[in-house]
């Protein structure tokens, strides 16, 4: 229906018409309209979308993954010929793995924890009926080509003896392994560390166009999109709004939804600009049906965007699709570059060599514990008024630095300081006048709350534990603090589960500012959020610490979010301080090659992410 | 790895049982002195002053409990106060017919409850779910009196197939093994279940799927093997419970 792709020389791998897919309820969700697709031999097309946006129900439709009880209607041709999208499960077992192969995001929930690596790719491989020696001989070809030097040791291995960069790899052997004609990969890298993903993606890439597979890449990631597609299709609220090419599409945006989300993406070069995210919250597909889903966010909504659903129309020379009535202009706009922040406040936070090993339990009783050395000579100062980003990948001990400064873990060496006095230990008598001073914010937004308390009333509880107001004041101070983070005060009666990622994040930082603390530790406070709400946290945060003289400690494992919200940035490496950095001029600045190696390889920033990772010799 | 872990469950296995022996040596000399207990209430002094003495009861309770152990080290383990009988013999003779009819019982759980827990979660909240679940229940809240006595009306009375009671034919060993088996194969079921359920839903199951498994496949490798690990867990407490005779 409606617009079909331009004409190319080739003949599409697979063509997607009118997928819709219904899940099923009391009232029935539509994750996905109306979505055409067309993917080529050798070429790898993008689906660019949030939470929510229905881009993992169309993935999940194309393999015939999705359960018996959801519905999902149009048609898919792969070769020409239909797929089963009506039929029975049992008649979609012949297409996936022999004709589609599936990456998954979280590689190691993806493998059998109690199989070797060896045996699941024998028993794939093991369908198109082979013999055992042959088996072999394919299993050590297919991953000695992804990379894996000794592929014995590998066959050998459970999941959990491999990094998270190997065991993904054993997802892309995996899916290969029958070589299918379709190759689709959800969210491949996201739970990768920048570095090791820059060499998952060149893998799908080389693949792809060494066995002339066609690829769906789905993503949340802008920037890797943009350094990896060759086109892309942007979905919102289970439609697509824009598709092109890929380079095209993202220096000329024809959607407002992906003008916006471009320009909310934080960058590594040029001036720092200030955080930009789209206002509201993304929407689901089940939202209503009488006009463009993005509208509501939109500041160049027309009436017209309100009132009708805009169909996608080919713009320019045809290679081009959107469904915009009020295109952006040629340009993207920029946020506004964020004033200089100039800190000369006294010394909060002294660390002085500090270190901390974890030990684990004996593994018998007449063994040593293991240890793990997590921070090793650590020496640094924040400052009050300051916001410090500590970047790292994971495994850098970024984490543990944030909890030593919370007292939640105490250092097995050197001195940890706040304001001159010994940082108390959680739990101890101490402790408790210094968390009015210091408070944190945790990475997932879900997991910071009771879930069977309102709202509200879990950010009155430091209130609470301090004994400071009557219920009147307490009720009073909760309200002017949900209104100082935008947080609505209609929100404050509903159950944590009620209310989305973004929203949560905002009680969660109104908890922690409830007791006007002067520091507030963020450990990966975006990390978990979509990225049109990345930008507005990020800039919710510079705003408290201008308006507070709030001091900041921000850790992320993402060099341009560190540079958007920092004025230092300190970077980790294997529990080392590497590096502390002025955040105006990063490459300028950074004298160490890790740190050039952790902009680099952030994808599609204006730098080719081919074999940095290889480069840097990465070990997880 | 693996020798070391066979080293290590037996250390376990031997501290253990040197701890459950001293707790009850020591806890059951709490309730009192066990000649005063066996002899009648207005026996002669010099009748418990002779038995108190002929038992070693005298002397200090370490010295007899190293006595104890000292004897048990050689395999004695004493006299049974209520028969007066060698201890060791008692349990000896009596220790296969219970391990007969423990080993008959166990094999009619696992062969009725597994079975029956993998079919009521592949079919879960269908009827055939419902069924079997109601079937396990009630089977584990019989007691045993109960169905041990319906089954003896049944097929020893009524039908007469079956013996009633004692171990003449290998046939006597049925109806005790259905009455005790029953009770376990319920309880197995729903541990099953539950175990199975949690297995589908790993997401390498769906992963498999994606790589073209067919469905019988992907029950036998992907979800029953990683399911047998908490049900393996219960049927050690069960074999536990079975030899004790919790039930």
């Amino acid at each position: 229906m409606g617009v079909t792709e331009p004409i190319s020389t080739a003949e599409p791998m697979v063509r997607a018409n009118a997928l819709r897919v219904t899940f099923p309820g009391s009232v029935p969700i539509q994750a996905v309209r109306d979505v055409d697709l067309a993917l080529f031999p050798g070429k790898i097309l993008g689906l660019v979308g949030e939470s929510g946006s229905g881009k993992t129900a169309v993935a999940r439709a194309l393999a015939g993954l999705h359960g018996p009880s959801v519905r999902v209607d149009g048609t898919i041709t792969l070769r020409g010929a239909p797929l089963p999208c009506d039929g029975a499960d049992t008649a979609w077992t012949p297409v996936r793995g022999a004709r589609i192969g599936f990456v998954f995001q979280d590689a190691m929930a993806m493998l059998n924890p109690i199989r070797r690596i060896g045996e699941s790719l024998d028993a794939t491989l093991a369908l198109d009926g082979s013999s055992r020696k042959e088996r072999c001989s394919k299993a050590r070809d297919l991953l000695s080509r992804l990379g894996f030097e000794v592929p014995d040791r590998i066959l050998r291995s459970y999941p959990h003896e491999l990094s998270g960069g190997m065991r993904q790899r054993v997802g892309l052997a995996l899916a290969l392994a029958r070589d299918p004609d379709l190759l689709i990969a959800d969210e491949p890298t996201t739970a990768l560390d920048v570095l090791v993903q820059a060499d998952v993606v060149e893998l799908i890439r080389a693949e792809t166009r060494r066995r002339g597979l066609a690829c769906l890449f789905v993503s949340h990631d802008l920037g890797l999109v943009a350094g990896l597609c060759d086109r892309v299709s942007v979905m919102y609220a289970g439609r697509i709004v824009e598709s092109g090419p890929a380079a095209d599409v993202f220096a000329r945006p024809a959607h407002r939804y992906t003008a916006a989300l471009l320009s909310a993406m934080p960058e590594l070069d040029g001036p720092v600009r200030l955080g930009q995210g789209i206002p509201g919250e993304p929407v689901s597909a089940s939202a209503a049906d009488d006009g463009c889903a993005f509208a509501p966010r939109c500041d160049a909504a027309l009436s017209s965007c309100h009132s009708a659903i805009p169909a996608l129309a080919h713009i320019g020379g045809g290679a081009r699709v959107s469904a915009c009535l009020n295109p952006p202009a040629r340009q993207a706009s920029q946020a506004p570059i964020r004033p200089e922040l100039r800190v000369v406040g006294e010394i909060l936070f002294r660390l002085e060599g500090v270190g901390h090993v974890f030990r684990g339990s004996r593994p018998a009783p007449w063994k040593a514990r293991p240890e793990l050395r997590a921070l090793d000579g650590i020496n640094l100062d924040l400052r009050r008024g300051e916001c410090l980003a500590l970047v790292g990948q994971s495994g850098s001990g970024k984490s543990t630095l944030a909890r030593i400064l919370t007292g939640a873990i105490q250092p097995s060496e050197g001195v940890v300081t706040f304001r001159a006095c010994p940082v108390p230990a959680l739990g101890s008598r101490d402790h408790l006048a210094f968390s009015r001073k210091v408070q944190i914010v945790l990475q997932s937004p879900h997991e910071s709350f009771d879930r069977r308390l309102p709202i509200g009333v879990q950010i009155a509880e430091p209130l609470v534990i301090h004994g400071i107001g009557d219920r009147e004041a307490r009720r009073k101070r909760v309200l002017r603090i949900a209104s100082e983070v935008a947080f609505g005060p209609d929100l404050l009666e509903r159950m944590p589960a009620d209310l989305s990622g973004g929203q949560l994040q905002r009680a969660s930082i109104a908890r922690a500012l409830v007791l006007d603390p002067d520091v507030l530790i963020c450990d990966e406070p975006v990390s978990a959020l979509d990225l049109s709400l990345q930008g507005q946290i990020v800039s919710l945060l510079a705003e408290q610490q201008r308006a507070r003289g709030l001091t900041i400690l921000f850790v992320t494992h993402d060099l341009s979010v560190a540079r958007q919200i920092g004025q230092r940035i300190a970077v980790l490496r294997h529990g080392h301080l590497l590096e502390v950095i002025p955040a105006t001029t990063i490459y300028a600045a950074a004298s160490h090659a890790y740190t050039r190696a952790l902009g680099a390889a952030i994808p599609g920033r204006g730098r080719t992410t081919a074999g940095v990772a290889s480069a840097m010799e990465v070990s997880p | 790895m693996s020798v070391q872990y066979v080293f290590l469950a037996c250390f376990r296995a031997a501290f253990t049982l040197w701890l459950v022996v001293s707790v009850t040596f020591f806890a059951l000399r709490l309730s009192g002195d066990p000649v005063q207990q066996i002899l009648p209430d207005d026996a002669a002094p010099a009748l418990i002053e002779y038995y108190t003495r002929a038992w070693g009861l005298d002397r200090s309770l370490g010295a007899q409990y190293l006595s104890f152990w000292r004897a048990a080290a050689v395999g004695d383990l004493g006299q049974s106060f209520v028969e007066r009988r060698d201890a060791a013999e008692m349990v000896a003779e009596r220790l296969p017919q219970t391990l007969r009819l423990m080993g008959a019982s166990l094999l009619l759980a696992i062969g009725i409850g597994v079975p029956a827990g993998i079919l009521a979660a592949l079919n879960r909240d269908r009827a055939l779910d419902r069924g079997v679940m109601a079937f396990a229940v009630s089977g584990h809240a019989l007691p045993n009196f109960l169905l041990g006595i319906l089954l003896i009306w049944v097929f020893a009375v009524i039908l007469g197939w079956l013996p009633a009671s004692g171990r003449e034919t290998p046939l006597s060993i049925v109806l005790p093994a259905v009455t005790l088996g029953t009770a376990y194969a319920g309880a197995l079921a729903r541990y099953t279940r539950g175990a199975m359920l949690e297995a589908i839903s790993a997401p390498h199951v769906l992963a498999a799927r994606a790589r073209g498994h067919g469905s019988g496949e992907i029950v036998l490798r992907e979800i029953l093997p990683n399911a047998a690990i908490p049900i393996v867990t219960v049927l050690g407490f069960m074999v536990g419970g079975m030899v004790g005779g919790l039930r």
